[in-house]
């Protein structure tokens, strides 16, 4: 006898609607399963045969056939666990329901008959929406990830007998209750919160800036200066995410398996801190399975290197494409995917291999030459793509003490930061760049024009700091940002005379 | 083979200088000792057998002939101890130099120097003083004498460049070798502006560790006094502070953060020859040269705005930190940041590291 069921199968970032067949037939008794399945499909055979004997139902000693079409792309996961379930149960009688091709299924099963999460339900329903499948069962563990999906019918299930109770018409289930996204606006003031940050003013100022415009941005200072919590306190400051860039975002976190199935899409903006020894291939993606990086768990949200000089070069130079495309092609011998890397690059360093370099309170005994090789580690085409250097300094005991936080909020400076986006999304309507940070320079041309005074102040400034000539489009998209901050149609003399002062490097205080 | 070549030859042996004065003293009439190929008595009481070998080998070696064909070519002058334009400082060590290579202007060496030695590793604070002194020193007409390493020697010759002054600079190496390498567009600036580098070893000779502390008598002669900037306790400028205190030479030490490990050695030599202390470089050349007086350079008041002002009152005490400014200023911190940018392009105050301004001198 044959059965048929749908399932649904991940590529990359991508569901695609499969159908699975099972065939009973005399011989020995065994399951072959065919279709390009990788090892943890094949495995899936003994959960299934456990899995059907432990819940009470009967499985019988005869041939199996199992076909996963479409048969040319490779399968991988557990996703086929319990639809392989119900396709044999059906053959062999166990399942009586006619119209059981109206039903998808996906869930990985345990010995014991419980059905168990698997990663990357959202893409998978998103997937079912848009071929027009309309009930699907999935493991009640991803039901709140499913949840945020509108126009089809999902049922969360726990075991493999409420899921044959079902389809014998047993039981009723009804299907998850849909969950409306609202993105983390709480009044509650998050850990990172920037009021929490002492001193601190100009660093403060410039993490606005980047958040305002998108601006990649690069922290210069001593050990214990505080650039790792500014670095966490940027995602509280930018503005809250849209429902499509939360579900983008969710679609990598749960292919990849980061989510919280309590909250069941991802509200916060990413912050990720990949460690400096980490190798290319975590930050961009790939190996066996072409999976998702760093770069891609951070899109829409933050990636944050601390110690940059740290890093191996060949990792950091490979952020570079991605930086400028926002997308990054991972092609393996499995598969090529296109996984989506739009993210706000955020860097730290030291100004000296011990840290110290022009520090008031310790001293510093790096050599110059010392000094030369560590700035040396960054190329410059990456530097290229910093629009922002700011020094953070260290802060004393009696700064720690005395002085009151600033008191203001992540929320208050969000408030500007979403205005100046809204300038921003306005200017950018009929085309495709969404920020300052990312204008080409065709836009500079157009959308940053100087008064006579501002271009003959940015002359003054480039002899008097001996400013490069790649840093001139850069300051102008940095005071573009400052002047939509301040709600100012043209750049000005004071946009631009502050963005200037955000070009530290370039004006070699160093040695 | 001349006098000149004789002492050409001595030059390039390893031997102690003090050594090869004994021999050339021994002989009366210098053209036996070009021609001896003998071990007689006047070789034996100075050479043992096998040092004689060597300096006779090494006047038939290849790196003598080589010498010998290429200076005629070179840009690369000499001078010996006999001839007359050996420099008149020189003569006053107690071994003068055999031979001086040279390229540039060596009359410099007779006017009146000023030499700038420090720590290699030097702090921000001993580099711009350094500079600072290197360059109101070479505007009063000073020649500025250092020795091209890195750190502080460095900086004095920047400071002379940037005033378009002379300087000198003196190699532990051949002038074939500036060491280190990064110095190289620094060595050609000295002598496009019309100063001098010398060195006593032969122009390929690679600097030792021993000749780093002989060049620094060349430096302690060349100079009328002696600065240090920034030393640690066991800096090689302290030898450069021992052989001139043996010439009667001026010391001369600028103080340092008492914490500071980059100071210790100038403080030290505060605490033993009080008079040494320094703290600008009027204090120098007031000892010098009493009769110089600084042109009177008319200050252009500047325009400044309120808030610029509030800026420079705060910042009269010495730097500040931007969060300080910020506070006392009452200037709120977008604007403040664009403010002291524009004051920075104006000249009126600078940016140091950190955060921390200055007001601009």
């Amino acid at each position: 006898m044959l059965a048929k069921v749908n399932t649904l199968g991940l590529n990359g970032i991508e569901g695609i609607k499969m159908v699975l067949e099972a065939d009973m037939n005399n011989g020995l008794p065994k399951v072959d399963i065919v279709g390009l399945p990788d090892i943890s499909v094949k495995e899936s055979k003994e959960r299934v045969k456990s899995a059907i004997k432990n819940s009470g139902l009967k499985f019988p000693i005869l041939h199996f056939t199992i076909n996963l079409a479409p048969a040319s792309t490779k399968k991988q996961g557990a996703y086929y666990d319990l639809p392989m379930a119900v396709a044999m149960l059906i053959c062999c009688g166990e399942i009586k329901n006619n119209a059981v091709g109206e039903y998808t299924f996906v869930g990985e099963l345990g010995l014991n008959g419980e059905i168990r999460k698997v990663m990357g339900v959202l893409p998978l329903l998103i997937t079912a929406r848009d071929v027009g499948l309309k009930k699907v069962f999935v493991p009640a563990e991803n039901a709140k990830e499913a949840s945020f999906i509108d126009g089809i019918d999902v049922y969360a299930v726990k075991s493999l007998n409420q899921v044959v109770d079902f389809l014998n018409g047993f039981i009723t289930l009804t299907p998850v209750a849909k969950s409306t996204f609202d993105s983390d606006n709480s009044e509650e003031i998050d850990a990172n919160d920037f009021c929490f940050i002492k001193g601190q003013e100009k660093a403060k100022r410039a993490m606005e800036i980047s958040a305002a415009g998108g601006h990649n941005i690069m922290m210069i200072g001593p050990p214990g200066a505080g650039k790792t919590m500014l670095a966490k306190a940027l995602p509280t400051i930018m503005s809250e995410m849209t429902f499509e860039e939360a579900l983008e975002v969710t679609k990598i976190h749960s292919i990849s398996g980061l989510l919280d199935s309590e909250q069941g899409i991802v509200r916060k903006r990413p912050f990720r801190t990949p460690h400096h020894t980490c190798t290319p291939i975590a930050l961009t993606g790939g190996g066996v399975k072409a999976t998702a990086g760093e770069i891609s768990f951070a899109h829409n949200g933050v990636l944050f290197l601390d110690e940059l000089p740290e890093y191996n070069r060949k990792t950091l130079e490979t952020l570079r494409q991605p930086l400028e495309d926002g997308v990054i092609t991972v092609a393996r011998a499995v598969a090529t995917i296109v996984y989506p890397a739009e993210f706000m690059l955020v860097t730290s360093m030291n100004p000296c291999p011990c840290g110290n370099y022009g520090s008031k309170t310790r001293e510093c005994r790096c050599s110059p030459a010392q000094i030369h090789s560590y700035l040396q580690k960054l190329s410059g085409p990456l530097m290229d793509r910093i629009d922002i250097h700011v020094e953070v300094d260290g802060v004393s005991y009696e700064d720690l003490r005395d002085k009151k936080a600033s008191g203001e909020t992540s929320a208050a400076v969000r408030a500007r930061v979403n205005k100046a986006r809204q300038i921003q999304r306005n200017r950018f309507a009929d085309s495709k760049t969404k920020c300052n940070a990312k204008m080409d320079s065709k836009q500079v041309a157009k959308y940053c024009v100087l008064d006579e005074d501002s271009s003959k102040l940015l002359k003054e400034a480039f002899e008097a700091f001996n400013l490069t000539a790649r840093s001139y489009n850069r300051i102008l998209k940095v005071a573009r940002t400052i002047a939509d901050l301040d709600g100012a149609e043209n750049i000005g003399v004071s946009h631009i005379a502050e963005a200037l002062s955000y070009r530290t490097l370039d004006k070699k205080y160093w040695v | 083979m001349d006098n000149e070549e004789l002492f050409l030859w001595l030059s390039m042996s390893d031997m102690p200088v003090k050594k090869l004065y004994d021999l050339v003293n021994e002989f009366d009439n210098l053209n036996d000792l070009c021609q001896t190929k003998t071990y007689d008595y006047r070789i034996r009481r100075h050479l043992t057998k096998e040092e004689f070998a060597s300096l006779l080998s090494l006047r038939e070696s290849e790196s003598y002939k080589k010498l010998l064909s290429n200076l005629p070519r070179s840009h690369i002058k000499f001078v010996t101890i006999v001839s007359p334009d050996y420099p008149r400082c020189f003569r006053a060590l107690e071994v003068p130099p055999l031979v001086i290579y040279y390229v540039g202007d060596l009359s410099l060496l007779n006017k009146l120097c000023i030499a700038i030695v420090g720590t290699r590793k030097c702090t921000k604070y001993g580099a711009d003083l350094t500079e600072k002194f290197a360059k109101e020193l070479a505007i009063a007409g000073c020649g500025i004498v250092s020795g091209l390493a890195e750190g502080i020697d460095v900086h004095a010759h920047i400071g002379a460049l940037e005033a378009k002054g002379k300087t000198i600079a003196v190699l532990a190496g051949g002038l074939n070798y500036i060491y280190p390498a990064s110095n190289v567009q620094i060595a050609r600036n000295i002598i496009e502006n019309g100063g001098l580098i010398i060195s006593e070893l032969a122009p390929d000779t690679s600097p030792q560790s021993y000749t780093f502390i002989q060049r620094n008598r060349l430096i302690a002669a060349a100079s009328s006094g002696v600065l240090v900037t920034e030393a640690g306790a066991k800096s090689g400028a302290m030898h450069t502070v021992n052989f001139a205190l043996d010439l009667g030479k001026d010391i001369f030490a600028v103080p340092g953060n008492v914490t500071s490990k980059s100071s210790i050695g100038t403080n030290q030599l505060i605490k033993q020859f009080y008079t040494s202390c320094v703290t600008g470089p009027e204090d120098i050349l007031g000892i010098i040269m009493p009769t110089y007086r600084k042109e009177q350079v008319k200050n252009e008041i500047k325009e400044m705005s309120n808030e610029e002002k509030s800026v420079c009152d705060i910042l009269q005490d010495g730097e500040a930190h931007f969060d300080e400014i910020a506070q006392k200023s009452q200037i709120n911190v977008k604007s403040l940041i664009g403010l002291l940018t524009m004051m920075e392009i104006r000249g009126l105050i600078k940016k140091l590291p950190s955060n921390y301004y200055a007001l601009e001198e």
